[in-house]
């Protein structure tokens, strides 16, 4: 049962940066969050000008993290994803959500 | 459903019998005290195999340590009876030969010399005390049996205090019929003290007699009580024309402490083990007992579970209308691979006039209890501002009100359609959702279309509207992200996957057939997420 139960979701925060860079990675999803739960709250706590969001780890991403990520958006209003992978900017442009979730250029 | 798996569930635990331990447990903790006390025993006749065979060589040692010291005895006297020959019996001369003797060896008493080829034997000379054998009256029997010999001639032990040995020597070849006659003391008592610890026979208790039989009048010395009980040893040493016997038991375990102690600690560790194996075994038995009553628990628990998830998703779906003839609707709802969860997947199918229904395709984000409830309010909600006669545009926006991503940790996508099912004109507006596949004889393609984004985001504006004419023989399929998306792919690789499944659709079958195939040639193991599919179909 423990490998069912590591941890597949991970959030590393860069301290005192600007913009405030925050690193995301492995499997983004309903089962993971939780885990990473207190991190995105502390991150909630903090109050920078800019974020940016590197997530060239990620590599899943469900309807969960979205809407993670758009929590996010709307509570820093500029955030950027950088590194972005085809994949979760697949998902980004599906939900319509490319005018909330602005995709860096340094992106695939 | 439910009801029914509740009714079952009673019967699911019989009651256990409860016994002090299980006969499993009891029949090896038996088993293994039996082979404990077999081995034990085993264990024991070895060690004692072992000491009375160590005891057999000692005494046989012993015997020959014991032979080796006797012939000085007999060569004094022969010595001396040589002298005497030479002397022609001169008692001086005997006397004066012997006087060294006696005084080296205090436990000769007496040492004579006689004439025997004269009918009654003649004292010819004495030299120690008067020999005991002619005050008890038996020096004629005893000399009447003495001959020329190599061999010490035994008298016996004769009674006294101290207790004397007499034997006689007559040279081989002797014609004169001298003899010499010796009488040795015994130790004052029988028993004798310990052997010093250094001796090779310190650890045996031993008794000799004179013969070959251990008689007590024979005893002629011991240094345990006689006769000697318990296991014995026993070797006889020639002494004269008799013998001694030499009887031996141990006062110590020849083998070694440990080989002693041996079937002990066999016994003690043997039950030791027995016992801690029957206590593992039914701890770990009735772990067992008690992990399995659990598991049947978790099982029926998970199956109740699963019931309730269905029967409520289900609950939470309409009934779909009747559209008229030339036009098909359906659709279809899989539960998530594990349908414990119920989803927030849902669909509505809503005739507004007689050739204009309008349908709606969502899904809420998240899984279980919240997402569902939100997804019925978003439905309900729906139909209430269908009833009043809101455009789908109008409705999407007005949605947006029920559901804050802040505050619900929620957003949803919705597409949302409106048909003229007899012109076949389609208009469509999507807040998030993926745009409806159209599928004809000319191939299978995404519509296209703007997308605004999900419900509860907090968009401000009606989401775009696109209008399209269908083609007659159109089959226009909704879904939701269940059906196309696996884990680690490219959403538009489910896409294209969707699309070439669904345009090999040859419309020889109901379109809830049809539906059932697509999902099933999709996904032959079930899907991932819950996944909705919806199909209208017009017959040309």
């Amino acid at each position: 049962m423990a490998e069912l139960e590591e941890p597949r979701a991970w959030i590393r925060v860069t301290p005192n940066a600007e913009p405030l860079f925050v690193e995301l990675g492995g499997q983004l999803d309903i089962a993971s969050l939780p885990t990473i739960e207190a991190d995105l709250d502390g991150l909630l706590r903090r109050d920078p000008a800019r974020v940016v969001i590197d997530m060239h780890d990620v590599h899943f991403m469900d309807s969960s993290a979205v809407a993670m990520l758009i929590r996010l958006a709307n509570h820093f209003g500029d955030v950027t994803l950088e590194r972005v992978n085809p994949m979760v900017r697949r998902i980004v442009e599906v939900l319509g959500l490319s005018d909330h979730l602005s995709i860096g250029r340094g992106s695939a | 459903m439910w009801e029914a798996s509740r009714a079952g569930s009673a019967h699911a635990a019989p009651p256990m019998k409860r016994w002090l331990l299980r006969p499993l447990t009891l029949g090896i903790v038996c088993a293994s005290l039996i082979l404990t006390v077999a081995l034990t025993w085993v264990v024991r006749v070895a060690n004692q195999h072992t000491n009375h065979r160590l005891l057999d060589q000692q005494v046989q040692q012993a015997a020959a340590a014991l032979s080796a010291a006797l012939p000085a005895t007999q060569s004094h006297l022969l010595d001396a009876a040589q002298v005497a020959i030479a002397t022609k019996a001169d008692p001086q001369v005997f006397q004066r030969f012997m006087a060294p003797q006696l005084a080296a060896d205090k436990t000769i008493a007496s040492v004579s010399l006689w004439q025997l080829n004269s009918g009654t034997p003649r004292l010819l000379a004495t030299a120690g005390q008067p020999p005991l054998l002619v005050s008890l009256g038996r020096a004629e029997q005893f000399f009447s049996t003495v001959r020329p010999s190599k061999d010490l001639l035994v008298a016996g032990i004769l009674p006294g205090t101290p207790r004397r040995v007499g034997y006689a020597v007559m040279p081989d070849g002797e014609t004169a019929g001298l003899a010499v006659y010796a009488e040795q003391l015994l130790p004052p008592s029988t028993r004798v003290g310990r052997i010093p610890a250094s001796s090779p026979f310190a650890d045996l208790d031993f008794a000799f007699y004179l013969g070959d039989k251990p008689v007590e009048s024979q005893l002629v010395e011991a240094t345990t009580p006689t006769p000697i009980k318990g296991h014995t040893a026993s070797a006889t040493v020639p002494f004269g024309n008799t013998s001694l016997l030499l009887v031996a038991t141990t006062n110590k375990p020849l083998a070694g402490g440990l080989s002693q102690a041996l079937w002990w600690i066999v016994l003690a560790v043997g039950c030791a083990l027995s016992l801690a194996s029957g206590f593992t075994l039914e701890y770990v038995g009735r772990r067992r007992v008690a992990a399995e009553a659990l598991a049947a628990e978790n099982e029926r628990l998970y199956v109740q579970q699963k019931d309730i998830a269905a029967t409520l998703q289900h609950a939470l779906l309409p009934e779909l209308p009747r559209l008229g003839s030339g036009v098909e609707v359906a659709a279809r709802y899989l539960a998530g691979s594990d349908g414990l969860d119920v989803g927030g997947d849902w669909y509505d199918v809503i005739r507004t006039d007689d050739d204009r229904c309008l349908f709606f395709v969502g899904d809420v984000s998240g899984r279980g209890l919240k997402a569902a409830t939100t997804m019925a309010s978003l439905r309900f909600a729906i139909r209430a501002y269908v009833v009043q006669g809101d455009p789908i545009d109008v409705v999407l926006l007005k949605i947006g009100d029920l559901l804050d991503i802040e505050r619900d940790n929620h957003f949803a996508t919705v597409l949302a359609g409106e048909i003229d099912f007899q012109s076949r004109r389609a208009t469509f507006a999507s807040a998030g959702h993926f745009m409806p596949l159209l599928v004809s004889s000319a191939g299978a393609e995404l519509l296209a279309g703007e997308v605004a984004p999900p419900i509860g985001v907090g968009s401000a504006n009606r989401p775009p509207t696109s209008t399209v004419q269908l083609p007659p023989d159109a089959t226009m399929l909704a879904f939701t992200d269940g059906v196309v998306e696996r884990k680690g792919e490219l959403i538009d690789i489910g896409l294209d996957r969707l699309c070439s499944v669904a345009s090999a659709d040859d419309r020889s079958q109901p379109l809830e057939k049809a539906l059932d195939l697509v999902l099933t040639t999709i996904s032959p193991d079930g899907v991932d997420d819950d996944a909705v599919l919806l199909g209208l179909r017009w017959q040309n």
